[in-house]
């Protein structure tokens, strides 16, 4: 019982960062544009934000300024593949490249230095611990209280909403879009946008909210796992949330299980989390849902097109 | 936006334009690594003295840069043949680390007479690393499940296999290091006695040769073309297009295979966990940059082992990070994407 | 594939080994000669900068460079790939420099290929498992260390259950927590170790994230072996005395830390290096290896909670371990299943010290991958 209100309490901290970076990851592939750069943006949003509160800021103007860092490399992006049309695919590995290979350089006055981060709720509001309740409740923050909040707001937003209809049509039919009198790059370029808001915001609760200090490639993959939860959720909001929880479950059970002494292979064990999401792609696939691939996902829009 | 009113798709660009953006893209991006390379600390005169005489024209740097392309060259030619049917394959690492792990087990395990050995590695490496990518070809043409994603979650189980191995049965009984005993003469590639190079050359050249007259030279590789211009199409006109698609995504997998033997057979000599990293960049940069065309790929293969061998330098002699190092080859990177557009596209008003 | 043919291969690599070492040592017979002046480089697989083990190395390199006199050059981040060091190696030599120390034990085989191509340029390999006549690795006694942290460890605990997390399961890494756990256990008998592996060197949130977990388990004592400092971090959140590991992790748990296990490399590269520009430097035939008794492995400053008592023991205990009458894995020593390692009496020698691939008696952890 214990195992399991441990266990159950620390999952949502490995799945917010995964959920934020997906959800930007989200907002964009839905309006068209392959966007593999999470990693990269993740570990800008990570350095960033650390150095903010290195530099005596708040923490939780940190976040805004990981968020924000991380937003000026998407943008860089979305000149690439908005405004110049450039590969996706290959500009988004670029992104990752310059991601990790910025923060290397920028970041190497900063590598391990302890700092004050975002507080607990039970530091907050000086929760017993003691009770089940109190401990799963005390060692989350206000960030993963948010988020089950955020992830419904977004889909309302992507799903029924106008403006979300409009960004959806970008991604499925732009030249329908485009004469329906939507500005197709204008959405694009604000779709991108948000992705580094997004996965910035996620890179940055690595260092400020998670481990309280930073050091060069501390986002370690994590930015891939968000590219394939993406896919994972077909492009869906609140399932990013429930792919995220899956995930972050097995990832946070490997070292729990060790702690115990249970006789398991490790590594093999560690392959989970990664077998059971093509798993479930594959048992989404037999029960024959679409994948909810954008249909215009990757793909290049000129006007010219539209006839 | 505004231009895309007057933005047209070039119908046909003319060789002279297109070489014409690539080498601006290439020359801009260039132009800022070298901005700043500089402002880390490296003066400018030392640039073009790593770049063309450290990598190319002293024995020792041109050995170096042979020696770094043979695995980079397999790896892009993996990634081309697979971007020739729009394959997205994002496990090379994982093809690499299990063809390393096949050629390992031959060298460690002492299979088959000495003189065998090798090329039962290089079979066995082949076949698992085709078999690695298999797992994603079932199941995108069974199951229509992104290959992106498959081939991506697949390369960090791979990599998970080879640490299960590393610290298992493999680990150095000695010392419980993670790296497997040193491979017996029998297993390695011999050395030719010019720095580190050995006999992998001759196999990569002929590797090299081989693609190249299967995609410019046969029959599949037009069909591989058909495949990869226009799936729909290619089906229409009766071509074998399952047939292609899983032949080449087959061969990508041996070939990304094959990279992970050269490397353990011909320089380590030995598996442990760092054989295999940053290899999945490489691969696709260098398909991309050579348009998936063999002979291309062999000759940016070659540049980007100039790079390493530069970037070594710059690393001992300059002080220059790992950091700074990737940030160049993004930068470069995306300022060749963006120049593309130049030749790509034209500001004409639609008639 | 069958265990016999793996064992076997064990075995004729025991004896290549072991032959190797023979050859070696008659040949590195005489003293070793530098040839020129004396040029020292470090190679570095990661920054060095990195709050832990390399930048501990870094603190032994500035101390070569001031105490010496001698120019000391730095490469960062070269890959552990034998191409790849190979090359950098090749540029220090080619350029004069004759001393080459590398930072990893992923360096170690290369460096000794280099070693032989170059025979009039010294090799020193951290963590390296590698010697020849211009070659020595060199690695500190850790575990007199740890045990000592054991037993600040075990005076602390109330629960009697203290924990450690660590990077992979590597016979450096295991002789760390099998001694911590003795350590504690020299205090009272019935304490438990948690000990858990990231399963990485390098992921501060995962350290932070593991941290939790041992303290789930009711561990009220936390060390870390791994240079991020989130697990402290964690620690000090939950008011939880912590122990630091490379460097001295204080600032990063100022109230609860108790102590950290740290390195002076400088006390075995300032002579060691010395000794070879001198010309006297005969490189150790199983490598150098020294402990508390020179001081290259040492505790960094106690914690405010620290007791008078706590400290006094930990002073008995560093004394006993440097005249030798304890050695933290003496006999009668079982491992975590109840096999008997050493019997009463005996104490394990330094090549079962580094094939340690097990956990001792009173640990609870996983080994993450069977032979």
């Amino acid at each position: 019982m214990d195992f399991l209100i441990g266990w159950i309490a620390i999952i949502p901290n490995y799945a917010t960062p995964l959920v934020l970076a997906s959800l930007g990851l989200i907002i964009c592939e839905r309006a068209g544009i392959l966007n593999l750069g999470a990693e990269g943006l993740m570990a800008v949003g990570a350095m960033s934000a650390a150095i903010a509160v290195l530099f005596g800021n708040d923490p939780w103007a940190a976040l805004a300024v990981g968020a924000t860092a991380a937003m000026a490399l998407a943008f860089l992006f979305g000149v690439a593949t908005v405004v110049l049309r450039a590969d996706q695919t290959l500009s988004g590995l670029a992104v990752v490249a310059i991601g990790l290979g910025l923060t290397g350089v920028v970041g190497r006055p900063y590598v391990q230095k302890t700092f004050v981060g975002i507080p607990n709720l039970g530091d907050i509001f000086a929760l017993e611990r003691d009770t089940t309740l109190g401990r799963i409740v005390a060692v989350q923050d206000p960030i993963t209280l948010a988020l089950p909040v955020t992830v419904g707001l977004l889909w309302w937003w992507l799903m029924r909403s106008r403006s979300g209809l409009r960004l959806r049509a970008v991604g499925e039919n732009p030249a329908a879009a485009d004469v329906a009198g939507v500005d197709v790059q204008i959405v694009q370029l604000g779709a991108v946008l948000a992705s580094g808001l997004l996965c910035g915001l996620a890179g940055a609760y690595l260092s400020v909210a998670t481990s309280h200090v930073w050091v060069e490639g501390m986002v370690a993959s994590r930015g891939w796992v968000a590219v394939a939860l993406v896919i994972f959720a077909r492009w869906n909001p609140a399932r990013a949330l429930v792919g995220a929880l899956v995930f972050g479950s097995a990832d946070a059970l490997v070292p729990r299980l060790q702690a115990v002494g249970a006789d398991i292979p490790v590594y093999l064990m560690m392959t989970l989390p990664y077998l059971l999401t093509l798993l479930v792609l594959v048992i989404g696939s037999i029960s024959g849902r679409r994948s909810g691939e954008p249909a215009f996902l990757g793909r290049i829009y000129l006007r010219q097109d539209k006839h | 936006m505004l231009d895309a009113a007057f933005l047209v798709r070039r119908q046909q660009p003319g060789l002279f334009l297109s070489a014409l953006s690539y080498a601006g893209g290439l020359a801009f991006g260039l132009a800022i690594s070298a901005m700043l390379l500089v402002q880390a600390g490296v003066p400018a005169s030392a640039l073009i003295d790593e770049f063309l005489v450290a990598a190319f024209l002293t024995s020792d740097g041109l050995s170096q840069t042979v020696t770094a392309a043979l695995p980079l060259i397999l790896v892009g030619l993996a990634s081309a043949v697979a971007m020739r049917v729009r394959f997205w394959n994002i496990g090379v690492e994982g093809q690499l680390w299990l063809g390393a792990v096949a050629a390992t087990w031959v060298a460690l395990h002492e299979i088959g007479p000495e003189s065998l050995r090798l090329p039962l590695a290089f079979v066995l490496a082949a076949l698992a690393g085709s078999g690695w990518i298999a797992i994603s070809l079932v199941l995108k043409q069974r199951w229509g499940v992104n290959e992106v994603i498959s081939s991506l979650l697949l390369g960090s189980v791979a990599f998970l296999l080879v640490q299960h191995l590393l610290f298992g049965i493999w680990r150095d009984p000695a010392n419980s290091f993670p790296v497997t005993a040193a491979f017996p003469q029998a297993s390695r590639f011999s050395a030719l006695g010019w720095g580190q190079l050995h006999a992998g050359l001759f196999v990569v050249a002929l590797i090299a040769l081989a693609v190249w007259f299967l995609l410019e030279r046969t029959r599949a590789g037009f069909y591989a073309d058909a495949v990869g211009l226009n799936r729909q199409a290619a089906l229409a006109t009766g071509l074998p297009v399952r047939r292609t698609l899983a032949g080449l995504v087959l061969l990508s997998g041996a070939l990304s295979g094959l990279a992970g033997m050269v490397v353990v057979s011909g320089t380590e000599h030995r598996l442990n966990q760092a054989v295999g990293n940053g290899y999945l960049f490489s691969a696709i940069v260098i398909a991309y940059l050579a348009r998936a065309k063999p002979f291309w790929v062999v000759v940016v293969a070659l540049a980007l082992g100039a790079v390493f061998t530069a970037g070594n330098v710059l690393k001992v002699f300059y002080g220059i990070s790992e950091g700074m190092i990737v940030l160049v080859q993004g930068t470069v990177l995306i300022s060749i994407l963006m120049a593309q557009f130049f030749s790509t596209y034209s500001l004409n008003r639609p008639s | 594939m069958t265990a016999s043919t793996n064992k076997h291969r064990t075995r004729k690599c025991l004896v290549a080994i072991t032959a190797a070492l023979l050859a070696s040592a008659a040949t590195g017979a005489n003293a070793f000669t530098l040839e020129g002046p004396p040029k020292v480089a470090f190679i570095y697989a990661s920054s060095a900068q990195d709050g832990g083990w390399n930048e501990a190395l870094e603190a032994g390199r500035k101390a070569v460079e001031e105490q010496l006199q001698v120019p000391v050059a730095v490469t960062e981040n070269i890959p552990e790939e034998a191409t790849k060091l190979r090359a950098a190696i090749d540029l220090y030599v080619k350029r004069g420099f004759n001393i080459i120390v590398g930072t990893t034990y992923g360096y170690s085989a290369p460096m000794a290929e280099a070693a032989k191509a170059y025979p009039n340029v010294a090799f020193l390999s951290a963590s390296g498992t590698n010697n020849g006549p211009n070659m020595e690795s060199f690695y500190a006694r850790t575990y007199q260390g740890w045990y000592l942290a054991g037993v600040a460890a075990g005076q602390a605990t109330k629960t009697k259950k203290i924990g450690i997390l660590a990077g992979f399961p590597v016979g450096v890494v295991n002789w760390d927590i099998n001694s911590f756990a003795l350590g504690a256990r020299s205090v009272d008998p019935t304490i438990e170790t948690v000990a858990v592996f990231t399963n990485s060197w390098w992921d501060p949130v995962k350290e932070g994230q593991v941290a939790q977990a041992i303290l789930d388990q009711k561990a009220d004592v936390l060390a870390t072996n791994l240079s991020a400092t989130s697990a402290l971090d964690a620690a000090e959140k939950a008011g939880v005395p912590s122990i630091g590991f490379q460097l001295d992790m204080s600032h990063a748990a100022p109230k609860t830390i108790q102590t950290s296990v740290v390195f002076r490399w400088e006390k075995y590269l300032v002579p060691t290096i010395k000794e070879i520009i001198d010309g006297s430097w005969k490189p150790e035939e199983f490598g150098a290896f020294e402990g508390l008794d020179k001081g290259v492995v040492d505790l960094a400053p106690f914690g405010p909670g620290v007791t008078e008592e706590t400290k006094a023991k930990i002073e008995t205990a560093r004394q006993a371990i440097i005249a030798g009458t304890i050695d933290p894995f003496q006999g009668p020593l079982k491992k975590q299943d109840g096999t008997v390692v050493v019997e009463a009496g005996g104490k394990l020698d330094d090549a079962a010290l580094w094939s340690m691939d097990y956990f001792v008696e009173g640990i609870t952890g996983t080994m993450p991958a069977k032979q």
